[in-house]
């Protein structure tokens, strides 16, 4: 054997071991991309038991895996356990991720959306806010910050957030008009409340939430006309809701000119709802404003009678003893 | 036996129709429970537009005041922006120290959101032009207090040298007498110095000296001047207070230990004040440090989410106190 071919097989037998690694760690990539794959799709199939079953496999067996099929996994068992409802889990999930990777927008932001759905807003905040330090134009982190703020009632900032959602999506999304509608509604803008809540229609013409906001705008812009239609569309579109039958209700026995209306209507109303303590608050005022003082005493001396603790019965008790 | 069986059965029969009675009930009366919440929502926001809507003499006359509380007496912005944009009215203000200089900006015309920002981005340079090492090392070596006169100069800049009687809300301040221990108040005059008088911290700034008195922080003597705004004329007043946590946080420096003691003897005499409000808002702030300048945007934000959370309370407590004049 020449020296050459001695070199050449001192070669071959020094590559062998490397090949192996090579083929090995080849084989645990498609392993580890396979095992992704098969979670990804369990977890698209609603499959969510089976999905966190593979998942907790994968962060057992490979805990060297790169990072970036860390997270994935680490996504995939988090959105797994809050399918289910298991949110403690899918807490603990997202956070332990983060704690290895930190600034993953995916995480933050999945972690923040959960914080949301479990009302914890002031964290949702943090997190939305640091998903916004990464990816400063993220645009579920915004519209999650107009509506944390909207949640906890700080409007200025609900505005803001959301009116900068708006601004980068333009007219792509405006099922958040309504909602920046009434964010502006409940901080008495009512001209952009207004004009948000019209757009907004103009998108969804069978929501009878977007014509009662509408309703509730108008009336305190005070244009009771345009207050009534709107309201009159909102219960053709939701007979069933009584929020908006007894709002109507109050409204009209307040005007002088529509009182006999809601009374006649109320009386109906109270036939099918005896317990109902507002319906004779309304009745109250309805006779008030027809002048009909005496009645109207009497009235509030049965709201008085009933039982339970309510506002309206503090109410009742209050003008009693001005009386 | 047989009697124990007929018993026993009887016994099941009856549990089982208690229990579904008591089902019934429980299920009847959350249902029932719902409903009622709803309805006093309707009627809330109802009287509470015409409420807001009533001209000034024909509504009872609303108090604000606010506490001191240094840093996280920035909270006081937040709340603020709650009262204002849910329409309450506000007839008459006082406040000591941070409360003061909340109270006086936002009675200057100054918008919230621009307040936050100013709040947020004050500089020390802003406060006292000792705040640099010379100053400091006067402070160290020769025992000379740090100046406040800067601070005076920076608000005048902000409300444009305004007196309390340019306020378009009746304003009031306490600050407090070093030499008698008097509570000293602002309610005519310049109105930059009766802030920097109220916020003068003792033992960091040198006293201000007026008319004979030596004035220094208001907090040491009334921490939450409620009594103010009621002899100013209100009939309702709401108390806003930035509440500490003792335990929680603890001061790491000097100036977090003087403003320990100023909290310390506020809290004293804040348990009067709060009796004597008609609606205490408190801000749950304590977690923040008082000398903790990085915190004052989630002193705002906290600030605005405790009072918004005592909002329908708020409501409802003014509508029950001014109803006579909604329905007549």
């Amino acid at each position: 054997m020449s020296l050459n071919n001695v070199f050449v097989l001192f070669l071959c037998l020094l590559f062998i071991p490397l090949q192996g690694t090579a083929f090995l760690g080849l084989t645990k990539r498609t392993d580890q991309k396979q095992k992704i794959s098969v979670a990804r799709n369990a977890y698209s199939n609603g499959n969510y038991e089976q999905t966190i079953e593979i998942c907790q496999d994968f962060l057992m067996q490979n805990q060297e895996a790169p990072m970036r099929r860390k997270r994935r996994i680490y996504s995939l068992l988090g959105n797994a356990y809050a399918a289910i409802g298991d949110y403690d889990h899918a807490l603990l999930t997202y956070n332990s991720a983060l704690e290895v990777l930190p600034n993953d927008v995916e995480l933050n932001l999945a972690l923040a959306n959960l914080y949301y759905k479990t009302e914890l807003y002031d964290k949702a905040i943090e997190f939305y806010n640091k998903t916004l330090n990464i990816d400063k134009n993220n645009q579920q982190g915004l519209l999650g910050l107009g509506r944390s703020y909207l949640k906890i009632g700080f409007l200025s900032k609900s505005k803001q957030y959301f009116k900068e959602y708006l601004s980068l999506n333009g007219e792509k999304d405006k099922n958040v008009y309504y909602e920046y509608a009434s964010a502006n509604f409940l901080s008495r803008n009512n001209n952009t409340a207004l004009d948000y809540a019209l757009k907004a229609k103009e998108i969804n013409e069978n929501n009878p939430d977007i014509y009662f906001l509408i309703a509730k705008i108008y009336n305190t812009l005070n244009a009771p006309q345009r207050a009534e239609e709107n309201i009159n569309t909102a219960l053709q579109l939701a007979p069933d809701r009584e929020d908006i039958f007894l709002t109507s209700m109050l409204w009209k026995a307040y005007d002088k000119t529509t009182a006999e209306i809601a009374l006649n209507k109320i009386k109906e109303y109270q036939i099918k709802n005896p317990e109902s303590k507002l319906a004779l608050f309304i009745e109250y005022v309805a006779l008030l404003k027809l002048n009909k003082e005496g009645q109207a005493i009497k009235t509030l001396r049965n709201l008085q009678q009933m039982k339970g603790e309510s506002f309206i019965k503090k109410v009742t008790e209050q003008i009693l003893k001005n009386d | 036996m047989w009697l124990e069986k007929t018993l026993n059965k009887m016994f099941f029969r009856f549990t089982k129709y208690i229990l579904l009675v008591s089902l019934f009930c429980l299920l009847g009366q959350s249902s029932f429970a719902l409903q009622q919440k709803e309805e006093d929502v309707i009627l809330r926001d109802f009287i509470w537009q015409k409420f807001i809507d009533l001209p000034k003499s024909k509504r009872p006359k609303i108090g604000v005041t606010l506490s001191a509380g240094a840093m996280r007496g920035a909270s006081h912005i937040g709340v603020m922006e709650v009262l204002s944009e849910a329409g309450v009215p506000i007839d008459y203000m006082s406040g000591t120290s941070m409360g003061c200089i909340v109270g006086a900006l936002y009675n200057a015309g100054i918008p919230l959101n621009d307040l936050q920002n100013l709040i947020n981005n004050i500089k020390t340079s802003s406060i006292s032009r000792d705040f640099n090492i010379g100053g400091i090392l006067k402070y160290l070596f020769a025992e000379k207090l740090f100046s406040s006169e800067q601070f005076q100069e920076f608000i005048d800049s902000k409300v444009g040298s305004k007196n309390y009687e340019d306020l378009p809300i009746p304003f009031a301040c306490v600050s407090a007498d070093i030499k008698t221990g008097e509570k000293v108040v602002f309610d005519s005059g310049p109105l930059a110095l009766g802030v920097r008088a109220s916020m003068n911290l003792p033992g960091i700034f040198e006293p201000v000296e007026y008319r004979q008195r030596l004035l220094v922080d208001g907090g040491i003597v009334d921490y939450m001047p409620v009594d103010l705004v009621e002899k100013m004329g209100a009939d309702f007043t709401i108390a806003v207070y930035a509440l500490p946590n003792f335990s929680g946080v603890m001061p790491s420096n000097v100036l977090g230990y003087v403003l320990r003691i100023g909290d310390l003897r506020g809290a004293v005499l804040t348990e009067d004040s709060e009796h004597q409000a008609d609606f205490v808002i408190l801000s749950r702030v304590g977690e923040i440090s008082s000398s903790d300048r990085s915190k004052t945007p989630l002193a705002i934000e906290i600030g605005a989410s405790s009072a918004y959370q005592e909002l329908p309370k708020l409501k409802e407590k003014l509508i029950i106190n001014g109803i006579k004049y909604v329905f007549k």
